[in-house]
């Protein structure tokens, strides 16, 4: 049985409204192929990206504390001799992440608040996918020309507000949820990129935007794309970006390759 | 011979403006609520309107917020409604005159009015999530000539953590009653030494600037009298 095989890359990049004020970067991103899944696995891909709140101190840390810690407790799943993830596994390794985050904070004598973060991940199987989310960004599922955004960014009463994972109820903002077709690309990004990738009064995806990237990435072979990464981070801080948004952006993008060429013999 | 091979250039993620989606920007609405009452007579009235440029100039100068924010004018007494609510791209300054008593009172109900109306349309027409938590933001002299502790009631339910209808701020110029100021707001009014509101507006403007983009806008606090030193 051939798995699938998945090129991809990721950037996060700092907004002008942080850089101007000589604040660092507050989003986080990761795209990674698990080593030493069973081999009925396939090549699981584990993607994430996480948003500290504005108003949080040391959001930074927080962002990337968050994703770290789900992708390593991930891992440790698919790495173990079943590697079967399940709605329950996945909700505990959320909440390890939220408890380490919670713990760092109480670590240094900071609030929990001090470290807020949405946090958004797809895991990628053979046949089939996750995805979890708190807060706002997307995750948005290709499926032959159809972009799908099955969870739409979770805001509060105002459009700057959302949900963050060291919120007191933050899991009743948790949203765990099993495709059971795997797509043909996912693309992961924080509220920065919202206005430009999503059509907001239809809650469609701006078709566009996604081809405009995967017209290039569904040439590639397998693995991560060095070379894209870095064009990537030079587009996220382009004039053309920065022009729709001062925010922080982080962008992952992840597509299936071509099916593998016969050599001519 | 074979022609050269027309290279067309690497591309890699959206190249110009018709590849990005295009939404309408989501506004923050914001009322000027400004004493003109007789005693604003002189320099007072003058460093008013030259702050309300400073304010108009700041935020136009702004790429996103000149789109986002949007001002209302508000002044008193008698109560006028100046200016109705438009982006600060388009925002004209009046030229305000001083005369007339300060109805502190009806002024401030009028303005929590008009955010209240103000929110619903954007919400409308623009979508749920487009509008920001709103600011009143008011300039006094004085006292109320008028009641106002049903104003100071309806400030205090607005203006709180739960129901986060607007964010009131008030500031008093010189003469003004404090007292009452901190009665009305729920957060601690600014007493501007001198008669610097070229700087407040300025002050004003980054604040708006800033709530109108990225950050959440709950923890902008005024640190009195310098306007540079706000923690967000």
């Amino acid at each position: 049985m051939k798995f699938p095989t998945w090129a991809f890359t990721n950037a996060s990049a700092i907004g002008t409204s942080h850089q101007r004020r000589g604040e660092e970067c507050q989003d986080s991103s990761l795209v990674v192929a698990p080593r030493g899944c069973p081999e009925h696995l396939g090549n699981p891909i584990i993607a994430a990206v996480a948003d500290g709140a504005g108003t949080a101190r040391y959001a930074a840390d927080g962002s990337s504390t968050a994703i770290r810690v789900l992708k390593e407790e991930i891992c440790r799943i698919l790495t173990s001799p079943s590697g079967v993830l399940t709605e329950s596994g996945l909700k505990s390794a959320v909440l390890m992440a939220a408890n380490h985050v919670d713990g760092l904070a109480l670590q240094r004598g900071h609030a929990s608040r001090e470290y807020a973060s949405t946090l958004i991940c797809v895991v990628l199987m053979h046949d089939h996918a996750w995805h979890i989310q708190v807060g706002d960004g997307a995750a948005v599922f290709g499926y032959g020309e159809n972009r799908v955004v099955s969870y739409w960014p979770a805001k509060g009463e105002y459009g700057n507000e959302t949900f963050f994972i060291t919120d007191e109820n933050f899991q009743e903002q948790l949203h765990i949820h099993r495709l059971d077709q795997l797509p043909d690309d996912v693309t992961l990004f924080t509220d920065g990129l919202e206005g430009i990738a999503l059509n907001l009064a239809t809650q469609e995806a701006h078709l566009p935007f996604y081809e405009s990237f995967y017209r290039v990435l569904s040439q590639r072979e397998a693995g991560y794309q060095l070379d894209l990464e870095n064009h990537l981070k030079e587009w996220l801080q382009s004039d053309l970006v920065n022009s729709r948004t001062d925010d922080d952006k982080s962008l992952v993008l992840i597509s299936r390759t071509r099916p593998s060429r016969q050599s001519i013999s | 011979m074979s022609e050269p091979i027309e290279q067309t250039p690497f591309s890699f993620g959206p190249s110009d403006a018709t590849e990005l989606a295009e939404n309408p920007e989501q506004r923050c609405p914001c009322v000027l609520l400004l004493d003109t009452s007789g005693s604003m007579a002189g320099p007072p009235i003058k460093e008013l309107n030259e702050g309300l440029r400073a304010f108009q100039e700041e935020l136009a100068a702004d790429s996103l917020a000149r789109k986002r924010v949007e001002i209302a004018l508000v002044t008193f007494g008698p109560v006028k409604l100046e200016t109705d609510f438009v982006t600060a791209e388009n925002f004209e300054p009046p030229i305000l005159t001083a005369g007339g008593d300060t109805p502190m009172g009806a002024a401030v109900q009028l303005a929590i009015e008009l955010v209240a109306r103000r929110k619903d349309v954007i919400r409308q027409h623009l979508g749920p999530t487009m509008c920001l938590r709103p600011w009143i933001f008011l300039v006094t002299d004085g006292g109320p000539t008028d009641e106002w502790h049903s104003a100071a009631t309806k400030v205090q339910e607005g203006d709180n953590d739960q129901k986060k209808a607007f964010s009131f701020w008030a500031v008093g110029v010189r003469g003004a009653n404090m007292d009452v100021l901190s009665q009305i707001s729920r957060r601690p009014p600014v007493s501007l030494d001198g008669l610097r509101l070229r700087d407040m507006f300025v002050w004003l403007s980054s604040s708006l600037s800033g709530v109108a983009k990225s950050q959440s806008g709950a923890q902008v606090q005024l640190s009195a009298p310098d306007w540079t030193s706000v923690s967000s």
